[in-house]
């Protein structure tokens, strides 16, 4: 290591290394072509609590769950990384005392020059935090999808669901199973969907709502929609969606009506001809 | 740990074997969380192509395996005979098409039931069909 | 195998038929037989089918439904098919067979009601206006 040449590589060498070993957030190491440690920094020590002379010469499915090494999860991150060049990944990971973390990770397969695998580099994060805020937002959407759709019971046998906000495809599939399981839950001859809340309806949504009402008439329940607004109406048609099967209504208090109707319920009229409930 | 194993092939010739098959189908989409609606439709697609097999296809096999990759899990099944083939897949796979004169909603109707659908058939040699449903 | 049977039991002027999990295509083609014998020997001014039981309807028990109904409706007697569960009605939505022309309710007891009703309205087609509420009146809000 005398002469300028190999100086200067070595340098490169040393400052690849000092990147390496100070690198706080990623954890990079080198594994063999079928997936043994080659190499460890520390913030794959840091991560998974490992020392290198613990894990070198050991295989990578060490800090992968024991479901994950059932479903070959390392054999398939390899292979992949081996076919396109590079993986791009997330998972659960234990640590060594046990306990998991959420570990981002991306491995590049290593070829000499003719092509022939030499090994992988693996490059993690620990995103631990990040999946959790992912987890507690994508609870909440729940959450509020499940109480943004409420189910009342207006009269013995009548459901009504007031639905307030957008409407997309996964919302109208989830107010399709809560209609129908209210229905047989409270026995419900009836049930008012009212949508007078909702600011638009495309032809997915649209073609939720069909089915739904014919779902609810194969349980032997009729549904009527309530509160379609102008703008919905004309969207509808001109998106060829016909309603012509489907029981429409302007107002919730009308559907009540209808509903009541189909269910033989007279009501007593005052002189003006106006029903009391 | 789980009752199902990853996969299960099964002969299928009778309608004993039918209703086996729906059983098989459920327990696998159990096994899998699917929810009770996709259950049901994945057991009712299993339905009608087991009975397209013994029905139109003079028997044959039923497979299903549990896929797990990394980001999706889901449930493959395929259906193979040996039988006839269909001659005009097309045809076949139209709402309410059939040789026998019942709906004709087994092919298409199945198909809307799931992920993924595929049909091979070549007449005189056999037809295969591959469902998958993700969770 | 060809002693299975499926029960079929009188109710009034009804007839019930409870159809369970893991019917086969053979006992639905000898219920159909049967039920339309049972049927003409009874006179029975309708049918109910139960299918609560049931996990599953695919196209061949959706369609022997139907067959059943119309059979009975050319004898006079209506066919109820109650007790449908969501899931399956999702299911039969989704594949497209909707089984037009067949009455449901949601269990039994509202199917005799719906029979009841489509009796007396049969009866009394001259008297339109006030039939009265069939409803089992228990309407606690009234
Ligand atoms: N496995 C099969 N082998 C041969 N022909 C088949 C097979 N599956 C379906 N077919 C053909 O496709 C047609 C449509 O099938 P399907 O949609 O299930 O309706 P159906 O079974 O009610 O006739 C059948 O009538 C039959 O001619
Ligand atoms: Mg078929």
């Amino acid at each position: 290591m005398t002469d300028s040449k190999s100086a200067t590589a070595s340098s490169f060498e040393q400052r690849y290394q000092v990147l390496v070993d100070q690198s706080l957030d990623l954890a990079i190491y080198f594994l063999t072509p079928t997936g043994y440690v080659e190499t460890w920094n520390a913030a794959a020590e840091r991560f998974k609590q490992y020392k290198a002379d613990e894990v070198i010469g050991k295989h990578l499915s060490m800090f992968y769950t024991r479901e994950d090494q059932q479903k070959k999860v390392v054999e398939y991150e390899l292979d992949e990384a081996k076919r396109a060049g590079r993986y791009e990944g997330a998972g659960w990971r234990v640590r060594k005392d046990g306990t998991k973390f959420w570990a981002e990770v991306i491995i590049c397969s290593l070829k000499d020059r003719h092509g022939n695998l030499t090994g992988f580099v693996k490059i993690a994060r620990d995103a631990t935090e990040k999946r959790e805020q992912l987890d507690i937002i994508e609870r909440q959407k729940q959450e509020l999808i499940e109480l943004s759709t409420p189910v009342i019971q207006l009269w013995n046998g009548i459901l009504a669901l007031p639905i307030v906000g957008t409407l997309d495809s996964q919302r109208s599939q989830i107010v399709m199973e809560k209609l129908l399981s209210a229905i047989v839950a409270n026995d419900a001859s009836v049930a008012i969907l009212d949508i007078s809340g909702v600011p638009t309806v495309d032809t997915m949504v649209a073609q939720h709502l069909m089915k739904t009402m014919e779902a609810a008439k194969l349980m032997g329940a009729e549904c009527i929609i309530s509160g379609i607004r102008p703008e919905i109406a004309q969207t509808m048609v001109h998106l060829g969606v016909d309603l012509g099967s489907i029981k429409t209504k302007s107002t919730m208090s009308r559907a009540l009506e209808e509903a009541l109707d189909i269910l033989h319920i007279k009501l007593a009229t005052n002189g003006e001809g106006k029903k009391h409930l | 740990m789980s009752p199902t194993s990853k996969q299960s092939t099964m002969a299928a010739q009778t309608e004993a074997d039918l209703v086996s098959a729906r059983h098989l189908a459920r327990s696998y989409a159990k096994d899998l969380g699917l929810g009770l609606v996709d259950e049901t439709k994945l057991v009712t697609a299993v339905s009608e192509l087991t009975r397209n097999l013994i029905v139109h296809g003079g028997g044959g096999s039923v497979f299903i395996e549990r896929i797990d990759e990394v980001s999706r899990h889901g449930i493959r099944a395929v259906f193979e005979d040996h039988g006839p083939g269909i001659a005009n897949i097309n045809l076949a796979m139209m709402d309410g098409h059939s040789s026998t004169k019942s709906l004709g909603l087994g092919l298409p109707g199945s198909k809307r039931l799931v992920s993924e659908f595929q049909i091979d058939s070549e007449a005189g040699k056999g037809t295969r069909v591959t469902i998958t449903k993700w969770k | 195998m060809s002693a299975e049977h499926i029960p079929i039991i009188k109710m009034d002027e009804f007839l019930l038929v409870t159809i369970q999990e893991g019917i086969h295509d053979r006992l639905a083609i000898t219920l159909q037989e049967e039920l339309t014998a049972k049927v003409a020997s009874t006179g029975a001014r309708g049918v109910l089918l139960d299918i609560s039981g049931l996990d599953m309807v695919d196209s061949f028990l959706g369609r022997l439904l139907s067959t059943i109904a119309s059979i009975t409706r050319i004898m006079d007697a209506e066919t109820v098919v109650v007790g449908m569960q969501p899931a399956i009605a999702i299911t039969l939505v989704e594949m497209g067979l909707s089984m037009p022309g067949v009455l449901t309710a949601l269990n039994v007891d509202k199917g005799m009601t719906l029979l009841r009703r489509r009796l007396s309205q049969a009866k009394e087609v001259t008297c339109v206006p006030d039939i009265k509420a069939i409803h089992d009146g228990s309407s606690d809000r009234g």
